[in-house]
């Protein structure tokens, strides 16, 4: 076994859940962003959406602020400095297994049938 | 350090557009052009008190325009966009945030770098491509009095915003009306005019154009997303 491979054990499972990680990556990209853009983006249900955050911010990946644009009550999102570390130390890990994978140490090998 | 993959580039670019998805940006734009045209192209006549009010009424419109525009933006959009379809950090805001962040790409990631590198470059390629056509078309119409320059230089801008459209969401309707107007302008506008009152023609037709994509853009955004229950967490 590869030491990347065994990195995959190591898998921020906060992140690695792929609606998760879909809001994480729409933040991280964003910076900001309130409920109703990530439901959009991410197609997720408000339900979903809303207990996604709550383990993102549980984590303390996620800082949630209820603000005000004008009259309209806005639930901002936004990555904590945590947050995005995380998010790039998680996608270093899978960049490395990629990497092994693309040079072929994962594939598996043939087996000949005769 | 900040990370820029294909996934993440997508967000970064659909919320750029998330900006003129609702086409205030262009209406207000369009507004603050026409209003600067009319009150350049039709001087108060002496003693023509409501034609005095009407030009003081079109400068304070195109004072605040250019004063307030983000703080009228923000204020429209409150009131359309974020409860329809939410709010996301403006393009301006993200840009003087990230301005000190130096733009890497992952460790060992070659051709993801490449083609971010690849992106910030064509966009930088696209916004000097648009400066060299749109400056000397500007510049053409305020100094010469050729009848055929409103033509070039209407084609000359037009081509500078379809280098742009991908990213800020340039209409057809501006580029191709652009050049119409020019070629109406060397028809229809007196050869001898002076070039400044060509330019406040121009001014004024292009403020039209940016004003008819807003509405188009809002009206059709509004059909498209009727005003929703608000959703919160």
């Amino acid at each position: 076994m590869t030491p990347e491979l065994k990195e995959l054990a190591t898998l921020d499972r906060v992140i690695h859940e792929p609606a998760r990680l879909m809001i994480v990556t729409v933040l991280y990209a964003v910076t900001e962003a309130d409920f109703l853009y990530l439901q959009r983006e991410c197609g997720l249900t408000q339900g979903n959406l809303s207990s996604h955050l709550s383990k993102l911010e549980t984590s303390n990946y996620v800082f949630i602020e209820k603000t005000f644009k004008g009259k309209y009550p806005l639930t901002i999102c936004s990555l904590t400095r945590r947050g995005r570390a995380a998010f790039e130390a998680y996608l270093q890990k899978i960049r490395a297994v990629s990497d092994v994978a693309e040079v072929g140490e994962l594939k598996p090998k043939r087996v000949s049938r005769k | 350090m900040s990370i820029q993959s294909p996934p993440i580039l997508d967000a970064k670019q659909r919320a750029w557009q998330y900006w003129f998805v609702d086409g205030s940006t262009r209406l207000l734009l369009g507004l603050a052009l026409l209003s600067m045209s009319i009150c350049e192209l039709f001087p108060p006549r002496p003693r023509a008190f409501w034609q005095l009010g009407l030009r003081a009424a079109l400068l304070g419109l195109y004072v605040a325009l250019m004063l307030w525009q983000r703080q009228i933006l923000d204020w429209l959009k409150s009131k359309i966009t974020y409860p329809r379809t939410g709010y996301v950090q403006p393009p301006f805001d993200a840009m003087s945030g990230a301005a000190g962040v130096v733009e890497l790409g992952l460790e060992g990631s070659d051709e993801r770098r490449a083609e971010a590198e690849r992106l910030a470059a064509d966009h930088r390629k696209r916004l000097l491509l648009a400066a060299s056509l749109a400056v000397p078309g500007l510049f053409a119409m305020l100094l010469s009095e050729n009848r055929f320059v409103p033509t070039v230089a209407s084609v000359l801008l037009a081509s500078a915003l379809w280098a742009l459209r991908k990213r800020e969401k340039v209409s057809w309707i501006t580029i191709v009306g652009l050049p119409v107007l020019g070629i109406c302008m060397t028809i229809f506008v007196t050869p001898g005019a002076y070039p400044r009152y060509r330019m406040a023609w121009l001014m004024a037709g292009w403020g039209a154009l940016f004003v008819l994509e807003g509405t188009i853009a809002l009206a059709r955004y509004l059909l498209q997303n009727p005003a929703a229950k608000v959703a919160e967490l």
